[in-house]
């Protein structure tokens, strides 16, 4: 256990939220003109950028790489984990090859993704950004993934854990495919006990809808600008 | 919360709609929104059916061809269509085609037989020709050229059998998004201090020095076709461009640069336009964001 109170006897957590609050949760897309498609989503102080090249030449595919910068974390790390990594990409491929139909691509598509501050929900930083970038690049999608992490402690689930909650506590993070909450993906590392589970799983599914909500404003933000600005200059 | 707002039939836009027909048109959509619940309608690009109706698999606008409704990004790569003008980059030579990069899903194939070889349209197309296939196009170079057709899975033929098509020498190359092409007339546009502006649809702009003599485009190809296709039009080398030339090419490729970073429509008007309003800045400080769309705002006002 760290030094931290993980939760107080007035219902606050570490960083001042209710149990059932998502941390600040905001992002942009189309950062980068040059590119196909591109987004940036900020949870909290973790802090996600993605970038997505095609379709392009070649045989219908979608690949994932993703770059966790050394200055990511408090300590600066030389090398993460390439393992954990890999299986984070390989469930990110799964789970949006069944979201966009990716047998009907017309070519390959990149997905890069690059981790630039962690404070915990790496793992649904990364699906909502990379959701954000594919949809900024015009990649058929059957609606937004949208992922979202929840923990327990004791008996109370907690919603979108922080670092210092994640290394403390058990956690599951769940990505939801839009508002009929299809789990599409469920990553769970440690344990959790059985009968606990559903409440916690409510509880991460609840935030996939509040992330899809923020996500879904931000899209019809963005488009609207751009179809006002085409308009404006006639094209 | 939805900022969707449903046009009504009454709205004089849309009076060939029935009161019916719940659609929304040049309303914006984005994945896994219902567009419409009705089955008379069927579904076009960018849409996909569930148990709940259609629904939209793409961010964009909602637009409807007598029954058929579809939603068209407002970002995506340049989709090709037959009859357009493009600009493209051989990838590899292959068994009597060449591959080209065209800035679409796929790359598109330009055959052997879809271009002019040197010595006339009616000489036949021999095995040395085959050989000599890298003598013609190799990889890395540029050429404009027409889309002959596109055929299922996105496989584009692209032809360059006319004078106006061909390898591009003595100028630069400048890649924007191909939305902001607007389709005209012709593609070949005379710029100021003899610059010669290339629009192909899949944007991708040529900017050259303009040639001595203006190219056939308002001859009759036919007829000049056997005289005029030497070997030179397949040639490497650039030509002499003088210092100003190559300045004003390089003010012109910035200002295409502005207008793209400000999403504003890529014509010649808009781009002379843009030329006339960059005369006030150093050509060294075109490429400041603030710069850049101060231009396109005073392009915009006086094209």
């Amino acid at each position: 256990m760290s030094r931290i109170e993980i939760f107080n006897s007035e219902g606050f957590r570490h960083d001042g939220r209710r149990f059932d609050e998502l941390r600040n949760f905001t992002c942009t897309i189309g950062d980068h003109p040059n590119l196909d498609g591109s987004s940036s989503v900020k949870l909290g102080a973790t802090k996600v950028s993605c970038m997505v090249v095609g379709p392009y030449n070649g045989p219908p595919r979608l690949n994932f790489s993703i770059d966790v910068t050394p200055f990511s974390t408090f300590e600066r790390q030389a090398r993460k984990n390439e393992k954990r990594l890999q299986e984070l990409q390989s469930l990110l491929v799964t789970s949006f090859t069944s979201a966009c139909a990716t047998a009907e691509l017309p070519g390959t598509i990149d997905v890069r993704i690059q981790v630039l501050a962690q404070d915990g929900g790496l793992v649904s930083a990364c699906t909502n950004a990379a959701t954000l970038a594919l949809i900024d690049a015009g990649i058929p999608m059957k609606d937004y993934i949208c992922a979202c992490s929840a923990g327990i402690y004791d008996t109370t689930p907690f919603l979108d854990l922080s670092n210092a909650e994640e290394t403390d506590l058990s956690f599951l993070t769940i990505g939801a495919l839009g508002n009929d909450s299809d789990v599409l993906m469920l990553l769970l590392e440690n344990k959790i006990p059985a009968d606990h589970l559903p409440v916690v799983m409510d509880m991460a599914l609840s935030g996939t809808q509040l992330v899809r909500q923020v996500m879904d404003d931000t899209v019809r933000y963005y488009t609207q600008q751009r179809l006002a600005k085409r308009k404006l200059t006639g094209l | 919360m939805s900022l969707l707002v449903t046009r009504k039939s009454n709205n004089l836009n849309s009076l060939e709609i029935n009161d019916s027909d719940d659609y929304k048109n040049n309303a914006v959509v984005t994945p896994g929104e219902v567009v419409t619940e009705e089955v008379t309608w069927m579904k076009g690009h960018g849409t996909f059916t569930d148990s709940r109706g259609i629904k939209a698999s793409l961010a964009g606008t909602v637009t409807r061809v007598n029954k058929l409704i579809s939603v068209r990004p407002l970002k995506g790569r340049y989709q090709p269509e037959v009859g357009d003008h493009v600009i493209g980059r051989v990838l590899e030579v292959g068994l009597k085609r060449w591959k080209i990069e065209i800035g679409a899903a796929q790359a598109g194939t330009l055959m052997l037989g879809s271009i002019n070889l040197p010595g006339g349209i009616l000489r036949r197309k021999s095995e040395s020709d085959e050989i000599q296939m890298r003598e013609l196009l190799k990889e890395g170079d540029l050429f404009n050229a027409e889309v002959q057709g596109v055929f299922g899975h996105g496989t584009v033929h692209l032809h360059t059998r006319s004078l106006k098509y061909g390898k591009l020498r003595n100028g630069f190359l400048v890649v924007v998004p191909s939305q902001l092409i607007v389709r005209s007339r012709s593609y070949s546009h005379i710029l100021q201090s003899g610059v010669n502006m290339l629009v192909g649809i899949n944007g991708m702009i040529w900017l050259s020095k303009q040639t001595e003599e203006p190219s056939a485009v308002d001859t009759p190809a036919i007829t000049r076709l056997e005289e005029e296709t030497q070997w030179s039009i397949y040639s490497d080398e650039n030509e002499f461009i003088p210092p100003i030339t190559r300045s004003s090419i390089a003010r012109y490729a910035c200002c295409i640069k502005a207008l793209a970073a400000f999403e504003a429509p890529i014509s010649d008007s808009t781009v002379n336009a843009a030329y006339e309003a960059s005369l006030q800045y150093q050509s060294e400080t075109l490429m400041n964001p603030e710069i850049q769309n101060n231009i396109a705002i005073m392009a915009l006002k006086s094209s």
